[in-house]
C-alpha cells in the first residue's frame, strides 16, 4: 500500500518535472513566433490577447518581398548546401582512411581533429580576412563555402570515422573476396552502409554553416552576406522593431529547426554515440 | 578444381623486435576435393590461416599454391575462392538477389548467366522464396544459408569457411552440418573449414589440421586423429569426455602404473621408464571392489547423461573418468576397479609429448 | 609432430631472416597508400591551409605593434604585446568575466544536464518527443537565440517585467539590459538554454550504456536511490562527463555571437558581458589593433587548451578503471 503510493507520488512529481522541463524548452522560441504574428501591443502585458483574428502574416510578407532579406537567404541556403556537399566529399575519404587504416599518427589525427574545436574563430578571424582579401575572395559566396569547409570539416570527419569504424570488417573482407578495389569497397560497401552516419554528419554541417555569424559578420560585407547577419540587423544599439526581428529570427531558424527535428534520430545518435564511445 | 598447397607458411604480427609469430611453419597439401578442417582452440592461428589463403592477410614466409600456382601474390580476388564468413557478411543494404550474384556483377559476369546462377544457387540452398527480401528480415538460419548461396553462385574452386555454424543454435548447427557435407558431396570442391568444435570436424572432413599456438599438431584423417593422435594436445583436445592423460612409471616390464596409483595397464614394445598414458573414457570398465579387494579408488562424482554416464574416480593421486553405459547405481564413496581391457592405451612421451608409436599394435 | 610444452611461450623466437615478401604484397601495399593519400588529401590539405596557415599568421601578427588605424610603421615588439595584456585591467576583467561565465555554464550545465538526463531515462510515454524537443534550442542559431531572449528581457517591452510588475514582483521596470551584472545573468541563463540539451543528450546516452542489472544489484545490496546516483550513475558517466566537461570549457570560452546580439554589437553595458573572445573581437575589428587582437586571442585559446588538459588529467586516471 504505501509502497504503492510512494510510486505514484514519484510518477506525478517526475511528470510535473518532465511537463516544466517541455514547457522551458519550448516557450522561448513560442514567444518569439507569437511576436513575429501578433502586435507587439497586444503581447506586452501580463495578460496577452492572443485572439487568432488578431493575427498578421504583414511582417513576413514584407519581409519575404524585400530583396536586402532575400538575398542573404539565398546566399545562406546556397552557402550551407554548398558547405555540406564539400565537407561529405572530403570529408568522407578522410573519415574512411582513418578508420579503416593503420599508420603511425592516426590517433594524433584524430585528437588534432578535435582541438581544432578549441580554437577561437576570432583568433583566425583577421587572418582569414586578409587571406580572403588576397585572392579576392572577400565578400564572395566561394570565399564563404572554403572557409566554412576548413571549420566544419574537423567535426565532421571526426564523427565519420565513428560510423565507418563501427561497421563490421567482415563485410569488407567479403567485398574484397568478391572482386572490389580499395574504391568500390568504400563506394559500394562502406559508403551506403553508414549512411545515416553520414547523413547525420550532413545535417551538422549544413546547421552549423547556416547558423554561423561571426564568420560571415568579418568576411562579407554586402553582396555574400547571409541571413544570421542580416537579421542580427535588426537589433540595434538601442531601437528596435521587434516583430520584423522576431519574424526574422523565425524565418533564421525554421529551416535548421525542421532538419533537425526530421534527421532527429541520425542526429541524436551522430552527434552523441560517437562521442560517448570516444 | 583444386589443391591447396602450403610450403613453410608463416606469419608475423608487427616488425622487428616486437614482433609476434602467429603461424609457424606450415606446411600440408589439401587434396583436390576434399574438405578439410582446420581444428583447433581460439587464437591457436586457424583463421589467420584460413585468411592467407584466401589473401585477406599477406603471409610473412613461404609461399601458397593453388594447383600448382603461387598465389600468394595475388589479390583475394583473382584466386577463384568463395569465403564464408562466421557472422556471414552480407550486405545489409542489398537483398538477398544482389548479395548472391554481388561477386559475379564484380566480375562481370553479364546479367542473364548471373541470374541463373543466382537462382540455382537459392534452389539447392531452399531459399528462392526470400530472393527479394533484405537480410535484416531473415531468420539466423536463412541468413546462413544466403551466405552458402553467394559462395555456391560464385562456382569457385575453393570454399572457405570461418565458423559458419558457430552462430547457429544447437538444433539448427546440428542440420546444416548435415546439408553441408550433403552440398559438398555434391559440389565435389575442394573446401576448407575453420572450426573449435571438434565434432563438427570430425563429422564433416576428410582430413583434418590440428593446431595449437600456430603450430601444427596433427594432420590425419579423423580417424587417425581420433585414433592415432600424435600428441597429447591432440589426443586431449578431441574426444568426449577428454581423454585421461596421466603420467605413469613402469612398476615391471610392459606394466605401468596409471597416475601413481595402484591402477596398472599392460603396454608392450616400450622400453622408457615414465611415460604419459592416454586412456579414452569410454573404452574403460568399472565395477564395485568386491569386500576385501584392493580397489583402484573412491568414486569422487557421477554424473548420469541418460544413455551413458560419466563417473570421476579419484584414485588417490590423480582423478580419472570412465564413461559407463546407462544410468550408473554407483555412489559417491563406492570403491570401485578400473579396468582397461578393450581400451587402446595412447602413450606419449613426458617431454617432447609426442606419441611413442612403439606401443602402437 | 611439432611439440607443445607448457613452456614453450607463445611468441616465438625473433623471425629468421625477414623473408622477401612477395611482389605483390608489396605492390598491394603501394596501392593501399596511394589510395589512403588520396582519400586523406584534399580534406587535410583545406583544414591546414585555412586553419593551420591562419592560426601561424595569428600568432606571427601578435608579435607586431600592427594597428590598422596608425598608418605607416609595425614595428616588430616580440612578446610586447603579450606584457601589455598582464597589466592591462581591461583584459583582466574580461579575463574574471570569462571565467564567472564559463565556471557557470560548464559545471552548471553539466550538472544540470545530469539531473536532466536521469529524468528523462525514466520509461515513460512521450519520452521520445522529450528527447526530440531538446533538439530545438540545439538548432536554433545563436543570432535568433539572442533575439529571443531580448524579447523576453527587454527592460520597456519584455514579457519577463510585464508579468513581475503584473503580478506585483517587481515595484518598477527591471533593466535586465542596461544594467551590466544583470545583462550577463541575461547571457548565463540564455545560454544555458541552448547548451543544456546537447549536455543532456550525452548524458542520456551515457545512462544508456550502464545495464540495468547494476541497479538491480545496488537495490539488492540496499542502496537507496539517491546512493544509487552517487554509487553507481555518476561514476559510469565519468566518460561522458568528461567528454562534456571538455567541449563545453570550449564552446563557452569562445561564446560571441549571443553576446553580439544581446548587448547590440558593444559587449556591453558598461562591458559587462565583454569576455576575452568580445575583446578580442573590439580590440581588432573596432579598434582595428591587429597585434594587441591576436595576443589576446592567442593567450585565450591557450586558456582553453589549459582547461582541456586540466579536465582530461583530473578525470583520465579515474575514468580508466570506470566502465569505458
Amino acid at each position: 500500500m504505501s509502497r504503492a503510493r510512494t510510486r505514484l507520488a514519484r510518477t506525478v512529481v517526475h511528470r510535473v518535472l518532465v511537463a516544466l522541463l517541455l514547457v522551458y524548452l519550448l516557450a522561448p522560441f513560442a514567444w518569439m513566433l507569437l511576436y513575429s504574428l501578433y502586435p507587439a501591443t497586444a503581447l506586452q502585458t501580463l495578460t496577452p490577447d492572443l485572439d487568432p483574428s488578431q493575427i498578421r502574416l504583414d511582417s513576413y510578407a514584407a519581409l519575404l518581398s524585400d530583396p536586402s532579406f532575400l538575398t542573404p537567404m539565398a546566399n545562406s541556403a546556397v552557402v550551407g548546401l554548398a558547405t555540406t556537399v564539400l565537407c561529405m566529399v572530403l570529408g568522407s575519404g578522410c573519415a574512411y582512411v582513418i578508420a579503416r587504416y593503420r599508420f603511425r599518427g592516426r590517433s594524433v589525427l584524430l585528437l588534432g581533429m578535435l582541438t581544432v574545436q578549441a580554437v577561437p574563430v576570432i583568433v583566425l578571424a583577421v587572418p582569414l580576412f586578409i587571406l580572403l582579401r588576397a585572392f579576392g575572395q572577400y565578400d564572395t559566396l566561394l570565399g564563404l563555402v572554403i572557409t566554412y569547409t576548413a571549420f566544419i570539416l574537423p567535426l565532421v570527419v571526426w564523427m565519420m570515422v565513428g560510423f565507418f569504424e563501427e561497421l563490421p570488417p567482415s563485410l569488407e573482407r567479403a567485398a574484397v573476396v568478391d572482386g572490389c578495389n580499395r574504391l568500390q569497397i568504400m563506394t559500394r560497401i562502406a559508403v551506403p552502409l553508414a549512411a545515416p552516419g553520414l547523413a547525420a554528419a550532413a545535417v551538422l554541417a549544413f546547421i552549423t554553416a547556416w547558423s554561423d555569424f561571426f564568420l560571415a559578420k568579418v568576411l562579407t560585407i554586402t553582396s555574400a552576406t547571409t541571413l544570421p547577419v542580416r537579421t542580427a540587423a535588426f537589433q540595434g544599439l538601442f531601437a528596435m522593431d521587434y516583430t520584423s526581428a522576431a519574424t526574422a529570427g523565425v524565418i533564421t531558424a525554421a529551416p535548421v529547426l525542421l532538419l533537425a527535428l526530421v534527421a532527429q534520430k541520425w542526429i541524436i545518435r551522430g552527434l552523441v554515440e560517437g562521442a560517448v564511445k570516444g | 578444381m583444386a589443391t591447396i598447397e602450403l610450403v613453410g607458411v608463416q606469419k608475423d604480427y608487427g616488425r622487428g623486435r616486437k614482433a609476434v609469430r602467429a603461424v609457424h611453419d606450415l606446411s600440408y597439401t589439401i587434396a583436390d576435393g576434399h574438405f578439410v578442417s582446420l581444428l583447433g582452440p581460439s587464437g591457436c592461428g586457424k583463421s589467420t590461416t584460413l585468411n592467407m589463403i584466401a589473401g585477406l592477410e599477406d603471409i610473412t614466409g613461404g609461399e601458397i599454391l593453388i594447383d600448382g600456382a603461387r598465389v600468394d601474390d595475388l589479390e583475394p580476388d583473382k584466386r577463384d575462392l568463395a569465403f564464408v564468413f562466421q557472422d556471414y557478411a552480407l550486405y545489409p543494404h542489398m537483398d538477398v538477389r544482389d548479395n548472391i550474384g554481388f561477386g559475379l556483377r564484380m566480375r562481370k559476369v553479364d546479367k542473364a548467366e548471373t541470374e541463373r546462377r543466382v537462382v540455382d544457387a537459392a534452389r539447392r540452398l531452399d531459399i528462392e522464396h526470400v530472393l527479394g527480401n533484405r537480410p535484416r528480415n531473415l531468420s539466423g538460419g536463412q541468413r546462413q544459408r544466403v551466405a552458402l548461396a553467394r559462395a555456391i553462385a560464385r562456382r569457385p574452386k575453393v570454399f572457405l569457411f570461418d565458423e559458419p555454424l558457430s552462430n547457429l543454435d544447437a538444433l539448427l548447427r546440428d542440420q546444416t552440418r548435415s546439408e553441408l557435407k550433403l552440398l559438398h558431396a555434391e559440389l565435389g570442391a575442394t573446401s576448407v573449414y575453420v572450426t573449435h568444435d571438434q565434432e563438427e570436424a570430425m563429422t564433416l572432413s576428410d582430413r583434418i589440421v590440428v593446431m595449437s599456438r600456430g603450430k601444427l599438431e596433427q594432420y590425419g584423417t579423423p580417424y587417425e586423429i581420433y585414433h592415432r593422435p600424435a600428441t597429447t594436445f591432440v589426443a586431449s583436445f578431441v574426444g568426449k569426455p577428454r581423454m585421461n592423460l596421466l603420467p605413469s612409471a613402469r612398476v615391471e616390464r610392459g606394466r605401468y602404473a596409471v597416475g601413481g596409483s595402484t591402477f596398472t595397464v599392460d603396454v608392450a614394445g616400450l622400453d622408457a621408464e615414465q611415460v604419459r598414458l592416454g586412456l579414452r573414457p569410454e573404452e574403460c570398465s568399472l565395477r564395485r571392489a568386491a569386500d576385501g579387494e584392493d580397489a583402484s579408488g573412491e568414486v569422487k562424482v557421477v554424473e548420469p547423461l541418460g544413455n551413458v554416464s560419466d563417473v570421476t574416480v579419484d584414485l588417490g593421486s590423480a582423478l580419472f573418468v570412465v564413461r559407463v553405459p546407462g544410468f550408473s547405481e554407483l555412489t559417491v564413496g563406492d570403491r570401485v576397479v578400473l579396468g582397461a581391457e578393450r581400451a587402446t592405451v595412447h602413450c606419449f612421451d613426458p617431454t617432447s609429448e609426442e606419441r611413442l608409436t612403439g606401443a602402437d599394435r | 609432430m611439432t611439440s607443445t610444452t607448457t613452456s614453450t611461450p607463445p611468441v616465438a623466437s625473433a623471425p629468421q631472416e625477414p623473408r622477401s615478401t612477395g611482389a605483390g604484397a608489396r605492390r598491394r601495399r603501394l596501392r593501399d597508400l596511394r589510395f589512403a593519400l588520396l582519400m586523406a588529401a584534399p580534406a587535410l590539405v583545406v583544414i591546414v591551409l585555412l586553419l593551420g596557415y591562419p592560426m601561424g599568421y595569428a600568432l606571427y601578427v601578435s608579435g607586431f605593434d600592427w594597428n590598422d588605424k596608425i598608418p605607416g610603421d609595425r614595428p616588430f615588439v616580440g612578446l610586447g604585446n603579450y606584457v601589455d595584456l598582464l597589466g592591462d585591467g581591461q583584459v583582466h576583467r574580461a579575463l574574471g568575466r570569462t571565467l564567472l561565465f564559463a565556471a557557470v555554464t560548464v559545471l552548471g550545465g553539466v550538472g544540470m544536464a545530469v539531473l536532466l538526463a536521469v529524468l528523462l531515462n525514466v520509461d515513460f510515454r512521450g519520452r521520445t518527443l522529450a528527447r526530440v524537443l531538446l533538439l530545438v534550442p540545439w538548432a536554433v542559431p545563436p543570432v535568433v537565440n539572442g533575439i529571443m531572449w531580448k524579447l523576453i528581457f527587454d527592460g520597456a517591452t519584455g514579457v519577463v517585467n510585464a508579468v513581475g510588475l503584473g503580478l506585483g514582483l517587481f515595484r518598477e521596470r527591471v533593466q535586465f539590459l542596461a544594467d551590466p551584472q544583470l545583462t550577463m545573468n541575461v547571457l548565463i541563463f540564455a545560454e544555458m538554454w541552448k547548451l543544456l540539451p546537447f549536455l543532456t543528450l550525452l548524458m542520456l546516452a551515457g545512462l544508456q550504456g550502464i545495464p540495468a542489472n547494476v541497479y538491480k544489484a545496488a537495490r539488492i545490496d540496499g542502496a537507496s536511490p539517491w546512493q544509487q546516483f552517487v554509487r553507481v550513475t555518476v561514476p559510469n558517466l565519468r566518460g561522458p562527463i568528461l567528454f562534456a566537461l571538455v567541449v563545453q570549457t570550449m564552446w563557452s570560452l569562445k561564446v560571441f555571437d549571443t553576446i553580439f546580439v544581446l548587448t547590440g554589437g558593444s559587449g556591453g553595458p558598461a562591458e559587462g558581458t565583454t569576455t576575452l573572445s568580445f575583446l578580442t573581437y573590439l580590440v581588432s575589428f573596432s579598434n582595428l589593433d591587429r597585434g594587441y587582437g591576436a595576443a589576446i586571442a592567442v593567450a585565450s585559446m591557450v586558456l582553453v587548451l589549459a582547461f582541456a588538459l586540466l579536465w582530461v588529467l583530473l578525470l583520465r586516471d579515474r575514468h580508466k578503471e570506470g566502465v569505458r
